[in-house]
């Protein structure tokens, strides 16, 4: 069989997908040089076998994603959780101390929210967080999360809720909702 | 259905995700009980707050601007990888054919004599030597002496590898054989065809790739079936360094060899061998390995649980690699890290045989850039 995907059309894609992969394991693993490892990962992987994908098996980024997600699952399996210290969130860009007074009370009040969710999502293992980053910011629907996982609809539909619940619980706790 | 069953369900039909027959009971208790909306409010803020800090969070993260440079170096070094065999000596040869090349004539005739008394000399120790073992560390000395005067030589190799796979969906072994030659001619150049069949559960036919490489000077030109011309590349530093000195990975693999019995002598396409046999030390050969080329947690932890044993035969009078072979075998299940587009939790296990042969070493080997 000869090769689909040449270089240029291999980087292309690359440049296509990178955000999307990067973003996602930010989310899941909570560490910028961890998420700059499994983007290096997934392409690399990609590269491999990506001749071998057919598109009639299922789409193309319910494919990436199962290999970001596979990826930092192992990832975090490795290498244990991720440390979400105050000094390293603001390392990571929420200079909350510094920026307060620049910034206006509605940015303020969301860095603020982030932070904790961010914080909250420490407390879930990686499987539950790559749940709730797949639906809340991938946007994926319950169909394609349930693909990109490997697992039946009914597991990805409890797993959604039992990250949910957790998350919940740890915003009451820190105060952030009521 | 009461609260709590009902309170289930409002997460998914928030997502709209829940059935039209669900809906309706959802819609017709939430008109009526209070306590379920506020829990429905209560949970649509969560998302909201949920959505927003993870967007929050994931803008200020971005790629490095030199994250494709850093793929595109490492594609390139998995491609080496790949071939590391063919450059089998380059090394030493590589450094000694250039400082010969620059001296005068009765130079590199000293030069040479120096190498038959040395092989005279080592021989005459290797009995003393194997009074204590095999004598295979003495004989792999004189193999290094002995490669250090190639200048061209040509090679075949032939493998076969096995990855079990148990992601349910395609259960079963996926193997690839490959088969390649090669040429090499000092200083800078060599070449390869290499041809790979793939054959994986629920796919019907083998994919078949066949690559080509020429290296000439500081130019490598590349090939692939279906490619419609060549694609030429400046050799890189890591280029330079995969073939520098002891960077070889095949001699990280013979200096790591333990436990080594010498077999009976054979004979290889007409030339009497000496034979060994050895189980690598992978703690050893990681950390030779390392040395050479990156290695990453990931693929540390795979090679600590390889059993890699080696067979090595040596011309009798010359000490000239003629044959070797490696085979392996590795039991760690590795999660997710090969079986590609598998559910979470996929393993494999891996198997591989490759033998690889040396002839014609020092006769004329013609090697052009294709372009």
């Amino acid at each position: 069989m000869a090769k689909k995907f040449g270089a240029e059309e291999f980087e292309a894609i690359f440049h296509c997908y990178k955000d999307m992969v990067f973003k996602t394991a930010y989310l899941i693993l909570g560490d910028g040089e961890k998420a700059s490892d499994a983007l290096q990962e997934v392409f690399i992987k990609v590269h491999k076998s990506l001749d071998a994908f057919d598109p009639q098996k299922g789409k193309f980024k319910t494919w990436l994603y199962r290999i970001t997600v596979n990826q930092c699952i192992s990832e975090r399996r490795r290498k244990g959780s991720a440390s979400f210290s105050l000094e390293r969130l603001e390392e990571e860009g929420l200079h909350l101390r510094d920026t307060n007074s620049q910034l206006p009370e509605e940015l303020l009040m969301k860095q603020e929210e982030s932070k904790a969710i961010k914080q909250a999502m420490q407390s879930l293992d990686a499987k539950h967080r790559a749940v709730l980053a797949l639906r809340y910011f991938d946007e994926l629907s319950y169909d394609e999360i349930a693909e990109t996982l490997g697992i039946p609809l009914g597991t990805a539909k409890s797993r959604l809720n039992t990250a949910i619940k957790v998350l919940r619980q740890k915003l009451v706790e820190g105060g952030f909702i009521p | 259905m009461n609260c709590k069953e009902i309170s289930e369900l409002l997460l998914t039909y928030l997502d709209e995700e829940v059935s039209p027959e669900e809906r309706e009971v959802i819609e017709a208790h939430l008109s009526a009980c209070s306590s379920c909306r506020e829990e429905l409010e209560a949970l649509a803020a969560l998302q909201r707050k949920l959505r927003q800090g993870l967007n929050l969070v994931a803008a200020g993260a971005s790629p490095s601007p030199h994250a494709w440079a850093t793929i595109k170096e490492r594609l390139a070094r998995e491609e080496r990888r790949r071939i590391p065999l063919l450059d089998l000596a380059k090394s030493k040869i590589r450094e000694g054919m250039k400082r010969l090349r620059s001296r005068p004539l009765w130079q590199k005739a000293l030069a040479s004599t120096l190498v038959v008394v040395l092989i005279i000399g080592v021989s005459l120790l290797v009995p003393a030597i194997g009074s204590q073992g095999s004598g295979f560390e003495g004989v792999l000395e004189m193999v290094r002496l002995a490669h250090s005067q190639v200048h061209s030589y040509r090679c075949q190799h032939m493998e076969i590898s096995w990855y079990e796979i148990s992601d349910p969906l395609r259960e079963g072994w996926r193997t690839e054989e490959s088969d390649w030659e090669g040429a090499y001619s000092a200083p800078d150049m060599a070449s390869m065809r290499r041809t790979v069949w793939i054959k994986e559960p629920g796919w019907p036919e083998h994919d078949v790739d066949v690559l080509e490489t020429v290296y000439v000077g500081d130019k490598v030109y590349r090939r692939q079936v279906g490619d419609t011309g060549w694609r030429v590349e400046d050799t890189s530093p890591v280029d330079e360094g995969w073939l520098l000195a002891t960077t070889n990975p095949i001699w990280a693999v013979f200096d790591s060899l333990t436990g080594v019995e010498q077999l009976p002598t054979e004979n290889i396409n007409g030339i009497e061998c000496l034979h060994y046999r050895g189980r690598a030390d992978m703690d050893a050969y990681i950390d030779k390995f390392s040395d050479i080329d990156f290695v990453s947690d990931m693929e540390e932890e795979w090679l600590r649980h390889m059993d890699k044993t080696v067979e090595i035969w040596i011309g009798q009078n010359d000490y000239l690699i003629r044959k070797y072979e490696v085979n392996e075998r590795n039991p760690y299940s590795m999660p997710n890290a090969e079986a590609l587009s598998t559910p979470a939790g996929s393993e494999f296990r891996y198997t591989s045989r490759g033998v690889t042969k040396f002839y014609d070493y020092n006769e004329a080997v013609q090697i052009e850039a294709p372009m």
